[in-house]
């Protein structure tokens, strides 16, 4: 009987050992196949990250080398004095190429981005002058809808700073052209502002604010804003268009910047979409030299180089031919690959190469690693490139390649470069940046009057120009007078008119900045925006000191 | 009439600076004789006595005299006295829309009140 019992004892003892190892095994077996799986995925996704690079490299080439060749050849065609019925279409074609390669950088902008591979430029650059040209880019729609578009940066915020001045006209153009196109009446308001000044890094922080009195956006929609290819709603992709792109790209380059973008909207009122960068101040001065450079950038300073064109696309050969030559007097060959390059070379003598990239047979990177090791020769080599990623400009460099200009290319960027390479021309040297303390007190000791035109116009006559002089300061207590009634009763039809007729007065006294401040009041009055009182304060200010001024002078 | 050394201008705007500055400015560089009017409704009186060879008019007109007519209404109502008078008009305003409603309804030209604008206005007066 105890033997039954301890047999029974052992073979359940076994059965369960049994199961369990069982268990262990197919346990075993299934991490074993869920760990393929795992290493199966991730060897996928590097292999599609790798897919994905090489895709982004070669649609960036495909795609920019023909836009290339029909905006460059349009170009050319409006420099070879066209038949006057010809230039309309020819500029058609130009607007429409720009906008197609608008879209197509849209794009290709947020692939590049969320592949992590943009780089932010670092020049100086003038906010005032993004701001106008941000102006200029919504004004026709914005006049057409007949809204108001106003410009608040006061001088408090400095003007020059050092970063990528593309990149934020891109942002503030998609902002504001959003805000354009949801306000059917009212104004839209691109509003800078100081925000921390850090002395120690010399750099400022500056909010820029887009303020539309539009159809507002609804609380449950805030969150997935800034998502791709979401807009409000449906129907509004066929009312108001667009990819849907571009506040998710705004945002990611925003991100870029180290900044942040907010939204706070009323549905039906309005909407004001903020962000804050962080920008280096630079020096004004600076500014003003490198402007004059580009625009001095005749081509002659190239007079007399042999260069060497070297691409297999039959149009990007003529297109830099032929910009090269409108602007210079110098000697051009061709070559339509790597081979035929090195074999000229070995004939001949050239002052600078530009090599395309992309050829079939030995490629731009093969061509120049020969030219530089085999052949030991320093010539210098431009590499003409569709792609800007950061992994392919430095392939460009490890060849041996001096520099390189990005496809589709300016004529003065050609110059540029070349001269550069070539010795022609001499870098400006980097400047240090300027002191911050001058933007910490208020503009205090800048003149508001200017006797300049004054003078000339009353041809240096003290007697005349005092005549002028006194009819204004004659006029002023009476328009204050105006001015302070107006804002009492709230009057921004009276005090718009009364800014409006007082406009010659200031220009004869030379007072530009109230001028400007002056069409800045008058457009916020006609969009009946309250912050026209704080700008009404500002001009009696500047008026009081023109007074002080003139009476001192006279 | 075209290339008459004398001519007879009337200038019609209420702001005093720049139609003082306009009249000096023509005067010392021509021989032509300026008139200076603040309203609209002053002009029209005397268009019945002398027909000028030019008039320059201001857009904005009752900033001074509340009442006064403005720019367009004085430029329709010249027109009718007599359709050939030459109009050109004066404006802070740069307004594409405005300046097209002005050259439909007859005025020759519309020019901005800027530093360039007193040549302008001159070399149009000696057409």
């Amino acid at each position: 009987m105890l033997s039954f019992l301890g047999l029974a004892l052992i073979l359940l003892f076994s059965f369960f050992a049994y199961r369990n190892y069982a268990r262990q095994r197919k346990l075993n077996a299934a991490l074993q196949t869920e760990r393929s799986k795992a290493i199966g995925q991730k060897v996928r996704a590097e292999r599609s990250e790798a897919f994905k690079q090489q895709f982004l490299a070669n649609m960036s080439h495909e795609i920019r080398t023909p836009m290339n060749a029909v905006s460059s050849i349009t170009d050319i065609l409006l420099n070879k004095e066209p038949r006057p019925d010809q230039v309309g279409y020819l500029e058609a074609i130009s607007k429409s190429s720009a906008t197609l390669l608008y879209i197509i950088n849209d794009i290709l902008d947020l692939s590049k981005i969320e592949a992590g591979k943009i780089d932010l430029e670092v020049i100086d650059f003038s906010l005032s002058d993004i701001l106008n040209q941000v102006k200029d880019a919504l004004a026709y729609k914005a006049e057409e809808k007949g809204l108001s578009l106003l410009i608040d940066k006061p001088d408090t915020v400095p003007d020059v700073v050092v970063g990528d001045p593309y990149r934020l006209t891109q942002i503030l153009v998609n902002l504001g052209g959003n805000a354009v196109k949801f306000t059917e009446r009212g104004s839209v308001e691109l509003k800078v502002e100081n925000g921390e000044l850090k002395m120690k890094d010399n750099t400022v922080e500056v909010k820029f604010s887009i303020i539309d009195t539009g159809i507002g956006i609804p609380q449950d929609k805030l969150q997935t804003l800034f998502e791709n290819f979401t807009q409000v709603n449906s129907s509004d992709t066929r009312k108001y268009g667009g990819t849907g792109l571009g506040l998710s790209i705004s945002k990611k380059l925003i991100e870029l910047h180290g900044g942040s973008i907010s939204v706070y909207s009323v549905e039906g009122r309005g909407s004001t979409f903020s962000f804050r960068i962080s920008y280096p101040v630079s020096s004004v001065q600076n500014l003003q030299q490198r402007i004059m450079q580009k625009e001095k950038m005749d081509g002659s300073i190239l007079d007399g180089l042999r260069i060497l064109i070297v691409d297999d696309n039959e149009y990007n050969r003529l297109v830099a031919e032929e910009s090269l030559n409108l602007k210079a007097k110098v000697a051009i060959s061709t070559a339509v690959n790597g081979q035929e390059a090195i074999n000229m070379l070995k004939e001949n003598e050239y002052d600078v190469i530009l090599m395309d990239i992309q050829m079939p047979g030995i490629d731009g990177y093969e061509a120049t690693r020969y030219i530089r090791d085999s052949m030991r020769s320093k010539v210098p080599i431009i590499a003409l490139t569709a792609s800007v990623l950061r992994t392919d400009l430095d392939k460009c460099r490890d060849a041996g390649m001096n520099s390189y200009i990005p496809k589709p290319f300016k004529a003065w960027q050609l110059i540029s470069t070349i001269a550069d390479v070539t010795g022609r021309k001499t870098v400006a040297a980097i400047p240090k940046p300027e002191s911050l303390k001058k933007y910490i007190r208020n503009a205090e000791n800048i003149a508001v009057t200017d006797m300049t035109y004054l003078g000339k116009f009353c041809e240096d006559d003290g007697v005349r120009m005092k005549k002028y002089i006194t009819m204004y300061i004659e006029a002023v207590p009476g328009f204050k007078e105006t001015i302070k009634e107006g804002i009492q009763n709230k009057d921004v039809e009276n005090i718009a008119l009364h800014i409006h007729s007082f406009k010659p007065k200031w220009m004869m006294m030379g007072m530009n900045t109230t001028r400007d401040l002056a069409v800045h009041i008058d457009a916020l009055c006609k969009a009946n925006n309250s912050s026209v009182y704080q700008q009404l304060e500002r001009l009696m200010v500047q008026i009081d000191k023109s007074v002080d001024e003139l009476k001192d002078k006279y | 009439m075209p290339g008459k050394l004398s001519k007879n201008i009337f200038v019609i705007d209420d702001e005093e600076m720049y139609s003082t500055a306009l009249e000096e400015y023509i005067t010392r560089k021509s021989r032509h004789t300026v008139k200076l009017f603040k309203t609209g409704e002053e002009c029209l009186d005397e268009l019945y006595k002398t027909i000028p060879d030019v008039i320059i008019l201001d857009y904005n007109l009752s900033t001074v005299v509340k009442d006064a007519a403005n720019g367009m209404a004085i430029l329709e109502a010249i027109k009718k006295i007599d359709n050939n008078i030459r109009v050109i008009m004066l404006s802070s305003q740069e307004s594409y829309a405005t300046a097209m409603n002005t050259i439909k309804v007859g005025a020759e030209d519309y020019i901005i009140k800027d530093e360039n604008s007193f040549d302008r206005v001159l070399v149009m007066c000696n057409e």
